[in-house]
């Protein structure tokens, strides 16, 4: 019971010193830095606009493909239960 | 008298060659005229988004009427054509809110400078997607009693639409609002509702098309039930 107790608070104390360690790191990362006079205007346009056109199309193209998909594996077990039912 | 292959198979050309239309328009033209169409003054050239993000817009708040539609037939009237109509339409509309959501942050990006802003717009379409996919996921996997809980969903689905659609006129939003459509410049108007049409015509090819895949399934449970009743008959024949 007592070297429980012990292992667990060896743990909680690791944590707790990789946290104070750590935190400074993490109050850095969390910082930001203001770039001067820039205009989000000025960012390249282009990519953008044709990355959400391709996005939608790309889109609608794997979506095609899944419902083509599924039309065929229907159509085929729809043919396969007529012939068991012309069968019987 | 026509089998339902004979009779499935103009509609599924007509379906094929529009499809195909839609595609040379939506890869050739449509891009041309983009490009081609006048800078917006204020946002430069990102403003182009507009031309596809709105249409997609629209598109997802149809398909949510529709759903809901198809929803209230199959509650009050038991409308199998109604849920079948329900269910491809939810498709549609989380198909087209999956583009709204992705083409409007990408837009945000140049013009706010963030992707995101959690923004009464912004925040009232994600959660009208939302709802859309909790529908889909109660129809996948919530089993034949799912039916009706879906339904209800995409009733809540179409009381959020007037909302998503009034967010910008009655909250302090970032958003620009519903009344740029009217005011665009004539050169504007001509690409946006040409590229509107073509989103409805896709919109329409991919809805006969997945009700073409519904009607197959409702054949299949009834051809199985058919095949299983004839086996049985076949086994009570033998028996006697």
């Amino acid at each position: 019971m007592m070297s429980f107790v012990s292992v667990n608070w060896r743990r909680f104390a690791l944590v707790v010193v990789a946290a104070v360690l750590v935190s400074p790191a993490s109050v850095l990362a969390a910082g930001y830095e203001k770039v001067p006079d820039r205009d989000p205007t000025t960012i390249a346009a282009n990519p953008f606009i044709a990355g959400a056109y391709s996005f939608i199309w790309v889109a609608v193209l794997v979506y095609v493909v899944v419902l083509a998909r599924g039309l065929q594996k229907a159509t085929s077990e729809v043919n396969d239960l007529r012939r068991k039912l012309d069968a019987s | 008298m026509p089998t339902a292959s004979t009779t499935t198979k103009p509609a599924s050309m007509i379906s094929f060659l529009v499809g195909v239309a839609v595609c040379v328009l939506g890869y050739v033209a449509v891009p041309q005229m983009i490009v081609g169409a006048p800078v917006e003054l204020t946002m430069g050239p990102v403003q182009k988004i507009f031309y596809f993000h709105v249409p997609c817009a629209w598109l997802l708040m149809l398909s949510v009427f529709v759903c809901a539609g198809g929803s209230v037939a199959f509650l009050f009237k038991g409308s199998e054509s109604g849920d079948r109509l329900a269910r491809s339409s939810a498709e549609l509309a989380v198909l087209f809110g999956l583009c709204v959501l992705v083409t409007g942050p990408l837009w945000g990006r140049v013009a706010w400078g963030v992707y995101w802003q959690w923004d009464a717009r912004l925040t009232s379409s994600l959660l009208l997607f939302l709802i859309m996919v909790a529908y889909l996921l109660a129809r996948k996997y919530g089993g034949p009693a799912s039916r009706k809980l879906a339904a209800a969903l995409a009733l809540f689905a179409a009381a959020d639409v007037p909302l998503v659609y009034v967010s910008v006129q009655i909250w302090r939003t970032i958003h620009p609002k519903t009344s740029v459509v009217p005011t665009l410049a004539p050169e504007m108007k001509t690409v946006f509702w040409t590229s509107t049409a073509l989103f409805i015509v896709l919109w329409f090819v991919l809805l006969s098309v997945r009700l073409r895949l519904e009607r197959l399934r409702a054949q299949i449970d009834e051809l199985t039930i058919d095949v299983e009743d004839a086996q049985e008959a076949r086994m009570e024949s033998k028996r006697t």
